[in-house]
Parts: structure tokens; sequence; C-alpha cells
């Protein structure tokens, strides 16, 4: 059964096919937790609530649309809060990025071929990074998925995820250069 | 059975997790909608308000004397204006958890919501009779407050000293 068979089969009462999408995401949300957060106590704490959250919204998920980025966008905004709350900025910011139009031009072929390069900067040199630029390049290197997706995780524009993701680039560069050390 | 499952299956068996009905979310989204659409409504009666008042009082003719846009910008409701620029922004944060709304760039929105809310306010203020039928009623005491209060407030006469001067033509030469 596909993802959004079993949320329209709990959707129509049949809880117990909640467990099978609790193990089909709580490994790849654990992952993404430990990208924002390093206790594992609070990650594990965090991710439960995503999925406590999730099912009680269960009846809000449309079945036309893909499960994936929608518990994604779930649990983006329960890390988001626990970094807030960990953090001592506000995380709140005036995101200029969201501005404009930005063209659109998600082509597999560079990702695949950064892949590798960007997952050894990024295991050394993630925790550096803002967090804005942090979720977008785990999002689209570590959990490979496409702009339209991350689009919808974040809320923001398509065109925003490429630009945001190419300045994450950078800045991902530019702090695993400090480090000194290549990624070969 | 995985730990993590198992609690979580558990708290749904014992109904410590509870789904919300459809009902919520489509009410939910109904009551966000219309809250909106009075944000709306509220921010194009104001921007109307503005355009009347500076029809009402006289304004609009400021601008066409000499150093007459520094008394216009003087004299310019910029309160009512502020108050709508804030409710313009509350309108764009609100419709910004609608997919329609997040995927269009934020300046492209608020731009489209300020040129809805000026465009429409224009149009009421004159292209209808509505502001001056209800400064009449105002002026009868057939309107409820806060209305009433804010038609009687409407009138904000220039300083005498910037008042046009009413002149009289006596007679027209005939072009030469």
């Amino acid at each position: 059964m596909t993802d959004e068979e079993l949320a329209g089969a709990v959707q129509a009462g049949n809880a117990d096919m909640f467990g099978p999408l609790v193990e089909r995401y709580q490994d790849k949300l654990l992952r993404y937790g430990r990208k924002f957060l390093s206790t594992p106590e609070d990650i594990e704490d965090i991710v439960q609530d995503v999925f406590v959250s999730a099912y009680q919204n269960i009846q809000s998920f449309d079945t036309a649309q893909r499960f994936s980025p929608w518990i994604y966008r779930i649990a983006h905004n329960a890390f988001v809060n626990g970094l807030r709350r960990k953090s001592r900025n506000p995380l709140v910011y005036v995101d200029f990025d969201t501005f404009l139009a930005h063209a659109v031009y998600d082509d597999p072929a560079p990702r695949e071929r950064e892949q590798k390069e960007i997952q050894v900067m990024l295991e050394k040199s993630l925790d550096k990074l803002d967090y804005k630029y942090r979720e977008v390049l785990i999002l689209y290197y570590l959990e490979e998925m496409p702009y339209k997706d991350i689009a919808d995780i974040l809320q923001v524009p398509q065109g925003t995820v490429g630009v945001r993701l190419k300045r994450a680039k950078e800045a991902l560069r530019k702090e695993f250069d400090k480090l000194g050390t290549s990624y070969g | 059975m995985d730990k993590l499952q198992e609690k979580i299956l558990q708290k749904i068996r014992e109904g410590e997790v509870v789904m919300r009905p459809r009902i919520y979310f489509t009410l939910r989204a109904l009551a966000l909608m219309l809250v909106a659409l009075a944000v709306l409504v509220l921010s194009v009666f104001i921007c109307n308000f503005i355009f009347f008042t500076l029809r009402l009082n006289g304004h609009e003719s400021l601008l066409g004397r000499p150093g007459g846009i520094m008394l216009f910008l003087r004299f310019f409701p910029w309160g009512l204006l502020a108050i709508d620029a804030a409710l313009i922004f509350l309108l764009e944060w609100m419709l910004r958890s609608f997919k329609f709304a997040y995927q269009k760039p934020t300046l492209y929105l608020a731009l489209a919501l300020v040129a809805t809310v000026i465009s429409a306010g224009f149009v009421l203020d004159r292209g209808t009779p509505f502001n001056d039928r209800v400064l009449m009623r105002a002026d009868r005491g057939g309107l409820p407050p806060p209305f009433v209060q804010i038609y009687e407030g409407s009138r904000r006469p220039l300083p005498p000293e910037f008042r046009p001067v009413p002149m009289r033509v006596f007679e027209v030469e005939p072009a030469q």
C-alpha cells in the first residue's frame, strides 16, 4: 500500500494502519531531527509529537496529494519550534528570498554529481549554518526531495528553494573551507 | 514492533490521542477565509474613507497650487493610512497559510493586495454615492455608533489661511 492509501485507511477509521506509516517515517524524521537538534531525547520526543500531531490532523490531509511533504511540514514546524526553544536567537527573520520571483530549474543531474561532496560537507559543517540553509540542504541532498515538495514543506515559492539552495551551498563551502579539510 | 510505533498506537487505542473530525478543518479554513474577507472589506472601507475625506475637505485641490504638495502631505490622514497598511500586512500574513498565496513571491502578493484595496476604495468613493449617502444619514442622526462618529469626524477643513479664496469673475476680456 502507498503512504496515501494508508493515510486514507486511517481517515476511514482503521487506526492500525497508522502503524506502518510510523514505521516508514520514523527513521527519516529522526535523521531529519538530528540535523536540527543534538540531544537524542529531545529529537525522539519531538518525533513522537510529530506522529501524534499527524494522527490528530490526518483528516486535513488530501489523499490526492503526496503524504511525504505533508508529514515533513509538521516535522519542520516541530523542529523549528524545538530549535527556537533551545536557541537564544528568536529565529524570526524577514525572508527577502521570498520577495521576488526566481527562475525554477530543478535539474537532478547536478544533484547526483554533487551528492557525495555535499554529504561529506554536511556531516562536518552543517551545525555552523543558519537553520534556513540547513533545512533546504537536508531536504534536497539527504532526503532527495524535488523543489516542489521542499517548497510545500517550507511554504515558500519554488524559485526561493533554488535561490536558498544556491546560497546554502556557498555558505556550506565557506564553512567547510574554514575547517581546512578536503572531502575526498 | 518498534517501541515508538507501539507507544503511539497504544495512545491511540487508549483514546489518549484522538483524531480531529474533517468538519473541524473545514470550519477552521472557512473561519480563516471569513476573517480574511472581513479584514479585506475593512481595509477597502478605510481606503475609501481616505479618498472621501480628501474629496470632502477639498484637500486634493491643494495639489494644483504652488507648494500644495507639502500642504497636501501635511493634512493627509496618515493615521488612517497606517491602520490600512497594518490591515494589508495582516491579510498577507493570514493568506500565506494557503497554497495559492505561499507559491507567490511575497512582494507580488503584497502589491496585488495594495492594488485591490486602492482600486476598490477609489471606485467605492468616486463611482458610487455610498459615502455621500452615509454622511447624509450621519447628519440626520440615523447612523449607529461608531459610524456616526467616523463620518461626523470626516469634516476636517483646512485652516483658514490655507483655504482657497472664493473669487467672482466680473469681466472677461475678449481674446485678442
